[in-house]
């Protein structure tokens, strides 16, 4: 299995690196933005967890076509990590479950509230279903906190969520705020992935809401509303062109027949960083080839 | 519990082991799910299980001190705590049954349901007067120093704070009768929080850990999602948010585990980084760390245990570091700092790991399964090995030669351990030296100029004879404890003699020499020994010619039995020699041709070791199964059967790869391998009379040897392989290390560095399959290194290492029930057996046997583990039946278009013990039917596609009247392929019969009807969300007139096309194509991800379906069967019901468990049983009757079967374990 492999095998991070988008996810973006219509109009733009920046680039591209006279478009894209730059784009780096990271994305809208804000984060899954999905709760929790200050009433937000076992339990959280909640599968997002959005329209904060960071605990109810007919339900959408390409498709690649003449594509943006860059490095000395068991 | 009350009941569970915890040296608790459970270490036996609840899974197990009631009883006080629960249990140990295993009970004294964050540790905490000196929960929980109960209970949340909570009631005064929880809503107020404290860092943990045991000096370590650990006090008087006072910085990753030493003046933490991190904080100022690097993916957790670091990975290891606090600092620039690396479990991750006093590492797997292992077993690189390893040196030259001058050039030739205390040399001089390894005494066995400045000596494996080949051609055969007077026998020619194999004979005074001579030659010798004269004699018995440009035997081995010789050479060639062929009176120099020549067998590197072993019984219709086992430099295993000898297995037989519960073999990376010895080749020309004409099989008899599988171990060598107690060791080199490989349990037992792997510059011997007592002797540079050790204090710790067997160790995709299984014995019940496979690409098979009484548990019982291919996940397989009732196929489908066809056969042990139980009734039963299951690889499926990337999707299998031993597969594909594929058992191989392409999206689905009135239907649906209905009839019809004319034709060719080095593309001869579907119907927005279809008689045929989008769909189609044109005509088909709210995400399988009744699971972790009702208008309706919480995460696939006895159904849903629901009437 060479480079190629996994070209061939998903469609869309081929498409991904010829169309010099950072990451494949950037379709997701953009196949939740053709069904509900998110990025219409909005000039002022909040990315969370926005490394490697694929999203940051749509939104960069969307809110251009946007711009009036005399109105500038603005992306703040914060993230943890330090990510490469992109024109247009104001980075931040900064842990979004702090206070100043919220003041200072408002700082830079002088004054004004974004018209959207979007997550794509996840976090390490570690293979403790309850314990990915609680964390991964949490990330979106703290996306939400931080986008009940920034946010204008009736602005969008959307976020990647895990449909898991306590799936509901985030509706409900969801629900409080926002009356339109669906959750939505692009196409270029794996049959065979629990990843879904949650496509959140219509910021309403319930009367008299003052947004906190220093509670981020919202209060889960008990988890024996599992199954019950009581839960919270939300619509389910699938979006992007039915006929268009499908992620879990196998497709032969151009002049496939004698593969010899493809010319893989490097990234467009390597990971600049990641938290077993020195045991890569190690390894690429030899370090476990000699240490390590033989098999 | 919910689920009193459902019909649908859980009956068993395997799931990931995520907490282990020892009571004593001998009593486990693990964690498992809501599963809690005492296991007895030394016997493996069950103690007790109970369920904690619906919602429980359990993250840990926090031991408290131990109240003793009686001289026999005794209770421990302990907390279990996961996700946001946490109970206070005691387990209760009577052992006034003497010698018989004690009795335990669990009690449940507190529950506390629902905290407000998720809990990340727990710490018993006393009265500070109460404590005499140590706190007495440290790493082992085993100090009982303290009799007095605990008071309350620390409370660390992922939040970065902490609650204290007061124990409503002295532990230690309530009586162990009690059972119940004692605390009710209405109570729930008595067990209050005395203290709270958040963190001055408010951030998110995945790990924090307590130190100390009373308020006042309690601490807590944060291991932070921003890489930091932070120490904390947790009391202290200022303010509500307590200040960080060390921070310890330095990982590159979120932290996954943290731990303290036990007198906190070291903390440990392992990280994303792939590092453990070993932090000196006893300086004010400075914290000093070590790094250790070498799991090969994210480190879990890891503890300080003495001299040792002991740490478990997502790789699935558990490895044994030296402790680095107690190395200097000289020490610490040795490169290997991790002394072991225990692989027991399959696939990703373990995820608990406990050490006991006596040094019983116990480890559980995220393969479900709990291993033990032995700290007092490390010996590479550690003190122990140094003080166990001495150099031999010859004793002073004088003291065995009486003349000697001074001048002589002594040193040892050659070498042999021929016992526990006994090593055998021979010297330059000619000398035969034995020594006495415990007195370091001398003794002169023999001594003659014929062994002067060459020899090669080799030891019978009993060790009591030692025979040494010399430059004269002579050998030299002495009796190492003087049972006969020393022989010189002449082997012929007078040629260098360059090895020598001293092999058993037929009985122990018997032995057969086999010698390799430097003009690569060989002969074989009869040696006997007479007990009464004391003397003994050797025969020349004949040569055995080797093939053209041989050139050399590295391996012998002869059966007494069948008077076979098997060789094996440095060109990678197996010979086997029928000694039976020589006639009893013939002249000297018969040279004797060989049978079988098998090439390749290890590459086209040599064979070092070949071994075989006959099981009386085992094999197909009671036959022996005769297989052999040979290793080589290619640093693989291979396993041949033998065929066609006496009592054996028969040519054209169906044979057992594998049989029973204990032997997991692996197939070798037959991608990589591209001389895998193939069934249907060899099998179908013997059947057609013709000799097979392949070079590596001369089929002159009819004794063939057949290659089942190679798999490779290491990337160095493997030198020996041998059984030991049953269990399959290898052993082999890599990187100047020695290690023994235990294939069978699949982990390495012995590693030490003992230099370059050449051959006659090591011996190893050793006792047992735990190795307890070994001996190693190797060169290293001019010296000669003796190792051994006894490991003493140590089996009687446990028989066996694996205590709980395991489960896939990740994803199942595709489980399969044997639907028809007979049972193998009058009277007994049928064996409920299923088939699974997934992303561990391994295809496993179990038997699942079930709860009769109160007292036994149910159990997976493995009956077959293999590896097809590396690197080629399983997504699908499906049975199918042959005309033997216990004989079956089975198809899987997976990665890299990878299909194959395996012959299952199932027997009964001739050896087997079946504990008789109580059922309800009273009579005594059976607990299960015994049984032995083979499985072989029959045929791989030619390519099709363009791609190689394409995946094989599902699979549906029918066979059609009148053509028996003819089976269809149906197969989608990843690329929108839709192919059926015809397995023919006359010739085992696959032929396209249709191939098509539909739907223009990866396909998720097949499935298939034979309609009662006439014609094959096949629906197929994909990530589009459709459901296509193909009337396949016709298309079969032509397919089997042109394959039955040319049947012949296309078996030899397809037969052909299946074997060698790589896999061929199909041939089109006969394939036929699909035009449009006959209908098609949308029924999902996206992936259908569950598809069962019924045909319903009068009703029509009913699809139900459950997608990706969550919903629930019922779609009626209406047929019509033109018998004159064999068509089958869709009159119509539409979805009547649709349930968009079926379950809360992707429902991921649909069964239905009767003509009324649906089953569906979804990525939720639900179960839903669903009542379907056909409404005369063609409409239907589907209502929930119930629905409950599943323990499997990542649920992929659900079947079912009727328990035939029960008459009812159980119902299997397995992803990341496997659960069992028996529904109830």
């Amino acid at each position: 299995m060479g480079k190629s492999s996994k070209d061939k095998r998903d469609v869309y991070y081929r498409m991904a690196k010829e169309q010099g988008w950072r990451a494949r996810s950037a379709f997701k973006l953009m196949q939740v933005d053709e069904e509900f219509n998110l990025l219409e109009g909005v000039t002022k733009a909040v990315d969370l967890c926005a490394a490697p920046g694929s999203w940051s680039q749509v939104l960069s591209k969307k809110l251009v076509e946007n711009q009036k006279e005399g109105e500038e478009a603005k992306i703040v894209a914060v993230d943890l990590q330090a990510m490469a730059p992109l024109p247009g784009v104001i980075q931040l780096q900064g842990d979004i479950t702090k206070q100043s990271t919220a003041d200072q994305i408002i700082s830079y809208f002088d004054g004004e509230m974004a018209d959207i804000v979007v997550c794509d984060g996840a976090p390490d899954v570690t293979g403790l279903h309850d314990m990915d999905e609680y964390i991964q709760a949490q990330l979106l929790l703290a996306a939400l906190n931080i986008t009940t200050h920034v946010l204008r009433p009736g602005g969008s937000f959307v976020a990647k969520i895990f449909r898991g076992k306590d799936i509901t339990l985030l509706y409900t959280q969801l629900k409080v705020f926002f009356p339109k909640v669906t959750c939505s599968k692009p196409r270029s997002s794996r049959n065979s992935s629990i990843e879904a959005f949650i496509v959140c329209q219509d910021y309403t904060p319930p009367k008299d809401y003052v947004p906190n960071m220093g509670n981020p605990l919202l209060d889960l109810a008990p988890s024996d509303a599992q199954g019950n007919s009581n839960r919270t339900i939300v619509p389910f959408i699938a979006c992007g062109d039915l006929s268009g390409f499908d992620s879990d498709m196998t497709y032969a690649l151009p002049d496939s027949g004698n593969n010899e003449d493809y010319k893989v594509l490097a990234p467009v943006q390597m990971p600049i960083t990641a938290p077993y860059l020195s045991a890569m490095e190690k390894k690429r000395k030899g370090f476990f080839n000699e240490q390590m068991s033989k098999k | 519990m919910d689920s009193v009350h459902k019909r649908a009941q859980p009956v068993h569970l395997t799931t990931p082991v995520t907490a282990l915890a020892y009571h004593d040296n001998d009593i486990l608790l693990s964690g498992q799910g809501p599963y809690l459970k005492t296991t007895l270490i030394s016997t493996a036996e069950t103690l007790g299980c109970i369920h904690l609840g619906q919602d429980w899974k359990i993250h840990r197990i926090v031991m408290a001190n131990v109240q003793r009631i009686s001289e026999s009883i005794e209770a421990r006080l302990f907390m279990v705590f996961g996700a946001k629960s946490l109970k206070v249990l005691r387990l209760c140990v009577d052992r006034s049954s003497g010698s018989n295993s004690p009795s335990t009970w669990f009690q449940n004294l507190w529950n506390i349901p629902h905290f407000k964050d998720w809990i990340v540790d727990a710490q018993w905490l006393w009265n500070k007067a109460d404590l005499p000196g140590e706190h007495p929960t440290t790493r082992s929980s085993l100090r009982p120093s303290v009799t007095t109960p605990p008071t309350s209970i620390a409370i660390g949340y992922a939040h970065n704070f902490v609650e204290i909570y007061q124990l409503p009631q002295d532990p230690f005064t309530i009586s162990l009768e009690t059972s119940d929880n004692l605390l009710t809503d209405d109570n729930l107020s008595s067990f209050p929080v005395v203290y709270s404290v958040q963190s001055e860092e408010h951030c998110t943990l995945f790990c924090g850990r307590f130190h100390n045991n009373t308020l006042e000096d309690l601490w807590f370590a944060s291991g932070t999602v921003f890489c930091h650990a932070l120490l904390w006090k947790v009391h202290h008087d200022d303010g509500i948010e307590a200040p960080v006072v060390k921070s310890l910085i330095g990982h590159e990753g979120i932290l996954f585990g943290i731990r303290w030493n036990d007198d906190g003046k070291a903390v440990c933490t392992v990280s994303d980084d792939r590092s453990i991190r070993i932090w000196d904080i006893t300086h004010p100022t400075t914290i000093t760390h070590t790094t250790h690097f070498g799991h090969t993916a994210r480190v879990w957790d890891c503890q300080i245990v003495g001299p040792y670091l002991i740490s478990i990975s997502e790789d699935a290891s558990c490895r044994v570091w030296r402790n680095p606090l107690l190395t200097n600092a000289a020490e610490a620039d040795d490169a290997s700092d991790c002394l072991a690396c225990w692989e027991g479990h399959e696939g990703k991750s373990a995820w608990g790991v406990a050490v006991s006093d006596h040094g019983v590492v116990t480890t559980g797997g995220g393969d479900g399964g709990i291993h033990l292992w032995r700290l007092d077993s490390i010996v590479a690189g550690t003190t122990d090995a140094e003080q166990n390893t001495k150099d031999v040196d010859l004793p002073t030259i004088a003291t065995y030669i009486p003349d000697a001058t001074g001048n002589e050039k002594e040193f040892v030739r050659d070498f042999v351990i021929t016992s526990q205390e006994q090593s055998v040399y021979s010297t330059n001089t000619g000398y035969i030296l034995v020594r006495d390894d415990e007195k370091g005494t001398w003794n002169t066995l023999f001594h003659s100029p014929l062994l002067k400045n060459y020899s090669s000596l080799e030891s019978s494996t009993c060790g009591r004879v030692v025979v040494a080949g010399c430059l004269s051609g002579k050998l030299v055969i002495v009796s190492v404890a003087n049972e006969f007077e020393p022989l010189i026998a002449e082997t012929l020619g007078g040629i260098k003699i360059q090895f020598v194999f001293v092999l058993n004979g037929s009985d122990r005074n018997n032995f057969r020499i086999v010698v390799f001579r430097a003009n690569c030659t060989v002969g074989v010798f009869n040696l006997t020994i007479s007990a009464e004269s004391a003397t003994a004699t050797c025969s020349h018995i004949c040569d055995l010619r080797l093939p053209n440009n041989n050139k050399a035997i590295h391996a012998a081995y002869f059966s007494p039995h069948y008077n076979l010789v098997l060789l094996g050479s440095r060109d990678s060639t197996v010979l086997v020699y029928n000694l039976s062929q020589l006639n009893g009176d013939s002249e000297v120099s018969t040279t004797l041709d060989s049978i079988i020549d098998l090439k390749r067998c290890h590459g086209s590197e040599t064979v070092s070791s070949i071994l075989m072993v006959t099981e009386a019984g085992e094999g197909v219709g009671g036959k022996d199964r005769i297989s052999v086992y040979s290793t080589g430099r290619d640093g693989s295993w291979t396993k041949y059967r033998f065929l066609g000898l006496p009592g054996g297995e028969t040519v054209g037989s169906v044979s057992s790869v594998n049989d029973d519960d204990d032997e997991d073999v692996d197939m070798g990376d037959s991608d990589n391998e591209g001389d895998y010895a193939n069934e249907s080749h060899g099998k179908s020309a013997l059947q057609r009379g013709q000799e097979s004409s392949l070079d590596d099989r001369k089929s002159g008899t009819t004794v063939v040897l057949q290659k089942i599988f190679r798999s490779k171990i290491t990337r160095g060598w493997l030198e020996q392989v041998f059984i030991m107690d049953g269990e399959l060791l290898l052993l082999g080199f890599f990187n100047k290390k020695l290690f023994v490989y235990n294939e069978s349990k699949h982990f390495e037992i012995f590693s030490m560095h003992s230099g370059a792997a050449n051959r006659r510059r090591w011996r190893f011997l050793t006792n047992n399959a735990r190795l307890e007592h070994t001996r190693l002797m190797y060169h290293s540079g001019y010296k000669l290194r003796s190792f051994a050790r006894q490991l003493t204090a140590g089996s009687e710790l446990f028989k066996n290492a694996k205590l709980q067997n395991n489960f896939h160790g990740r994803e199942v995709r595709q489980m399969r029930f044997l639907n028809d299984a007979q049972p193998l014995v009058e009277g007994a019940p049928a064996p409920i057996i299923f088939a699974s496979g997934g992303e561990d690409c391994r295809l496993r098979m179990f038997q699942y046997i079930p709860y009769k009484t109160k007292n036994s548990c149910t159990a997976l019982k493995p009956l077959c583990n293999l590896k097809p291919s590396v690197g080629s996940a399983l997504r699908c397989l499906e049975w199918s039946c042959t005309s033997d009732p216990h004989s079956y196929l089975l198809f899987t489908g997976g990665a890299v278009e990878s299909m194959r066809a395996w012959q299952v056969g199932m027997s009964i042990p001739n050896s087997y013990q079946v504990p008789m139980i109580e059922d309800h009734a009273g009579n005594m039963i059976p607990e299960h039917t015994p049984l032995s299951l083979g499985c072989l690889e029959l045929a791989q499926c030619p390519h099709a596609s363009e791609n190689m990337e394409t995946r094989i999707m599902d699979l549906s299998v029918f066979k059609l009247d009148g053509h028996s031993g003819k089976h269809f597969v149906a197969a989608v594909y990843s690329d929108a392929a839709i192919r059926v594929w015809l397995f023919d058992e006359a010739v085992n191989s696959f032929v396209l019969a249709i191939d098509a392409s539909y739907h223009a999206k990866c396909i998720l689905q097949v499935s298939h009807l034979k309609l009662e009135e006439g014609g094959v239907l096949m629906f197929t649906a994909a990530t589009d969300g459709k459901i296509a209905v193909w009337d396949i009839t016709g298309a079969l019809d032509r397919f089997l007139e042109v394959y039955s004319t040319d049947e012949i034709k296309t078996a030899q060719a397809s037969s052909s096309s299946s074997v060698g080095r790589e896999r061929k593309r199909a041939r089109r001869d006969h394939v036929q194509t699909l035009g449009t579907p006959a209908a098609e119907v949308s029924v999902h927005m996206s992936g259908v991800n569950g598809l069962f279809v019924q045909d319903m008689g009068v009703d029509g045929i009913v699809a139900v379906s459950g997608g990706d989008d969550n919903a629930l769909s019922v779609t009626r189609i209406r047929t019509v069967w033109d018998a004159k044109l064999r068509t089958v005509k869709v009159s119509s088909a539409k979805v009547v019901h649709r349930n968009a709210y079926a379950h809360g995400s992707a429902i991921q399988a649909v069964v239905m468990i009767n003509t009324t009744e649906v089953v569906t699971t979804s990525q939720d972790q639900m179960l839903t049983v669903w009542g379907l009702n056909l409404l005369e208008d063609g409409g239907a309706d589907m209502h929930m009757l119930e629905t409950q919480f599943i323990h499997v995460p990542d649920p992929s696939t659900m079947d079912t079967i009727v328990m035939r006895e029960e008459q009812r159904p159980l119902v299997a849903i397995a992803g990341i374990g496997v659960q069992f629901f028996d529904i109830q009437k």
